[in-house]
């Protein structure tokens, strides 16, 4: 079924719609297929989007004729994680309860890609409510558990459950995703695909659930770190409609001509597999050829216990009514309808106690990392977890240390690459953490590991 | 200072009490004690940052700007 089309890259594609190898609407048709028989096969699909996707390839097709050219995305297929508001469409959350939730307004993630030229073909299967309530396996979504696109007796990862399998399986070049703690890497390193958290506040959150206000973000998920790079050129930027993006830096321009140094966090992969830190270290072998590389500790804060507890208590917030009427008895995770409730009961000092230490890990953490490209370190200490178990019978939560906690907390950006195969022939991934606003300098190191190894190339077969 | 197990597990029932007190719809049995369960973590949660010793000048990280329409 799949051939040189089916993981062709988004700057591959481009090439050939403009050469007239193939054209939007062939590329749509081949999309919605895939999608429509293995996406749901993978459990990674809410709603088709086929009439709104031919119309767009169409369109597309004709302005490309007559000369119009919007750029890299125009004619390009993509799916949407099921929190963006796209009008004519449900929008789910991934939740039961809000099976039938419409909006009339568009994200504005959604609205960048559509003036781009893109193609929406699907809205794409996640963890109900972003995972928000706690999951504890994988069966956690209205859609049914997300099947990894290398095994489908693997877990796909969450919350962006259906972006990493839908573009780990060739349905999509590119999907979007959100991650507020681990939603975007998790499922881009357990289907070895690349996927950038952009700086918060980079990317307008408009028309997207929030589950966490202050960490939230969205991002692109891609075979490569240059589509990546692509898409995040036309999704980010200044919008009105999310303040925080509006108060931004300008992103940092990378010199491409110097050598990177990179601090390899160790004590971020002492409890993993040994094939995790077997790649790992394959890794810094490759990193060594273009970067001077130097083992770091991250400063001793408590990093998890804060952006826990800011989690907790803006999900509580956000959720406050949903909780008190009862109405997490109608999601599918039975862990999670009684999964949030604990979190109205957090004091405030609480709270504030989490932003206080955000605030001063912010500058102990930017002090460490000045002078450094990047923190490196695996994106996850583990490979996808069998999609029958509980997560905890896996790998225990309290072993779970990667830069996930601080690079949340902190709204840093991060971007994670495959870097090889692990237990039960399962992707690994290696993570790039950059300084705020460096999106820039983690995408120029990513790139150059992606022109020295070629884990980015190798795909599942069907 | 941390609690000990006696304390924080009074502590933890105090708040799912007061917070049933505000539910319309009563939890299982199976529900109350994994919502005690996630109490008790969130409560050492609480001690784990409190570990990091901060003074009156740390400020959290909120920037609160009044507020003033174009007119």
């Amino acid at each position: 079924m799949s051939d040189d089309l089916t993981f062709a890259t988004v700057a591959e594609l481009g090439r050939l719609i403009r050469t007239g190898a193939v054209s939007p609407v062939e590329l749509a048709e081949r999309a919605i297929a895939r999608t429509e028989t293995i996406g749901k096969r993978l459990n990674a699909v809410v709603t088709m989007t086929p009439e709104l996707a031919l119309a767009q390839a169409k369109q597309a097709e004709d302005e490309l004729a007559a000369g119009v050219d919007r750029g890299p995305l125009h004619g390009i297929p993509y799916g949407a994680k099921d929190l963006l508001a796209v009008p004519g469409y449900p929008t789910s959350w991934g939740a039961a309860p809000f099976a039938d939730q419409r909006f009339d307004s568009e994200a504005t993630v959604v609205a960048r890609l559509h003036e781009a030229g893109a193609v929406l073909v699907a809205k794409l299967a996640m963890v109900e409510i972003a995972g928000g309530f706690g999951y504890e396996q994988a069966n956690a979504a209205l859609t049914g558990p997300g099947k990894n696109s290398w095994s489908e007796a693997a877990w796909t990862g969450g919350s962006s459950s259906g972006s990493g399998a839908a573009v780990g399986a060739g349905c999509v070049p590119f999907a979007i995703g959100t991650e507020t703690w681990g939603s975007i890497h998790c499922p881009s390193a357990f289907n070895g695909i690349t996927g950038l958290r952009p700086t918060y506040g980079r990317v307008s959150r408009y028309g997207a659930m929030a589950l966490s206000w202050t960490m939230d973000k969205i991002g692109p998920m891609t075979h490569t770190v240059d589509d990546a790079a692509t898409v995040y050129g036309v999704i980010a930027g200044p919008d009105p409609k999310d303040p925080p993006t509006m108060h931004g830096r300008e992103s940092l321009t990378a010199d491409p001509g110097r050598r990177f140094k990179f601090g390899v966090c160790r004590g971020a992969f002492e409890n993993a597999q040994p094939e995790v830190i077997a790649n790992t270290n394959s890794a810094i072998e490759v990193l060594k050829d273009f970067a001077d590389v130097e083992e770091v500790d991250l400063p001793d804060l408590p990093w998890d216990a804060a952006a826990t507890t800011i989690v907790f208590t803006e999900a509580a917030a956000a959720f406050e009514e949903f909780i008190l009427d009862g109405r997490p008895a109608g999601l599918t995770a039975p862990e999670d309808r009684a999964g949030l409730h604990h979190a109205l009961t957090i004091p405030a000092v609480d709270y504030l106690r989490a932003l206080r230490i955000r605030r001063a890990g912010g500058r102990a953490m930017d002090e460490a990392m000045t002078g450094f490209d990047a923190f490196v370190a695996p994106t996850y200490p583990h490979v996808a977890n069998p999609i029958d178990r509980p997560f905890a019978s896996y790998f225990e939560r309290e072993q779970r240390h990667n830069l996930g906690g601080v690079g949340n907390l902190l709204g840093l950006p991060s971007i994670t690459v495959p870097n090889g195969f692990g237990e039960r022939g399962l992707p690994t991934g290696l993570e790039f953490l950059g300084r705020a606003h460096d999106e820039e300098g983690i995408l120029a190191a990513a790139r150059a590991y992606q022109l020295r190894t070629d884990w980015h190339t190798k795909h599942p077969t069907y | 200072m941390p609690m000990d197990d006696e304390t924080r597990a009074r502590v933890a029932a105090a708040r799912r009490d007061a917070l049933e007190a505000r539910l319309t719809h009563p939890l299982t049995e199976e529900q109350r004690a994994q919502v005690l369960t996630r109490i008790e973590r969130t409560l050492k949660l609480a001690e784990a940052m409190r570990r990091l010793p901060l003074t009156n000048a740390d400020e959290p990280e909120i920037v609160f700007a009044p507020y003033r329409g174009a007119r």
